[in-house]
């Protein structure tokens, strides 16, 4: 039976490294701890609230791509976290991976919309710039957990 | 769903770690599988009873039977 793509198990420990550098790096963002990396780039829309001298649109212009290197690597090695095969890769631990995507679809989406109903005006902005990287990291937590707690459940041979 | 591999385990004389290799799984999930808490594909409890030489019937029941 064909199954879904999975990257393989060897990218698993780069991508936890690259994973927990990024996420330090997505966390430092608010509080302005960021480069500036100011590169030529093409853009379908650049346009910045409060200093729209420097808009442009469907051409090139100067733009500081730090956030967008973070973001990158961010969610690429999130994903590739996620759904690398393990050492040993069976049915079961499909059915964790899946069972942590329901988990994390629902807990992201019922924060949220608590969230819709709690916080209004500006503040809600952050809410959704936390909700933008929330699910993928949901996803990792619910998966890794669910995993050690499988393992540990099932490690000792039953012998009754 | 009631499983017998534990006891096709103990006639062929092969621990749940060898079963997981023989059948490209994990040991915990023979282990899953066998207090109950996991019921398998189709697919692996095919492989499963031609390891055994045994109808998939005869290592799988529901729990009413």
């Amino acid at each position: 039976m064909k199954s879904i793509y999975l990257f393989p198990n060897k990218l698993k420990i780069p991508a936890l490294v690259i994973f927990i550098i990024s996420l330090t790096l997505v966390i430092l963002i608010p509080f302005e701890i960021v480069y500036e990396l100011r590169v030529p780039v093409f853009a379908i829309a650049s346009d910045h609230f409060l200093s729209s001298e420097n808009s442009f649109y469907l051409s090139f212009g100067k733009e500081d791509i730090y956030n967008e290197l973070v973001d990158l690597l961010f969610f690429s090695s999130g994903i590739i976290l996620a759904f690398s095969k393990e050492k040993t890769e069976d049915e079961m631990i499909g059915l964790i991976r899946y069972k942590s995507i329901t988990n994390a679809t629902y807990f992201t989406f019922t924060l949220l919309i608590i969230s819709e109903f709690l916080v209004f005006g500006m503040p809600f902005v952050y809410i959704i710039m936390f909700f933008y990287y929330a699910f993928i990291l949901f996803l990792n937590i619910f998966y890794y957990t669910k995993l050690f707690i499988y393992k540990k459940q099932f490690s000792y041979e039953n012998e009754d | 769903m009631k499983t017998k591999i534990k006891v096709f385990r103990a006639i062929h004389n092969i621990t749940q770690a060898e079963l997981a290799e023989k059948l490209d799984v994990t040991r915990q999930t023979i282990n899953a599988i066998e207090a109950g808490k996991y019921a398998p594909s189709v697919e692996l409890a095919l492989r499963m009873s031609k390891m055994f030489n045994v109808t998939v019937n005869e290592i799988f029941q529901l729990d009413d039977e």
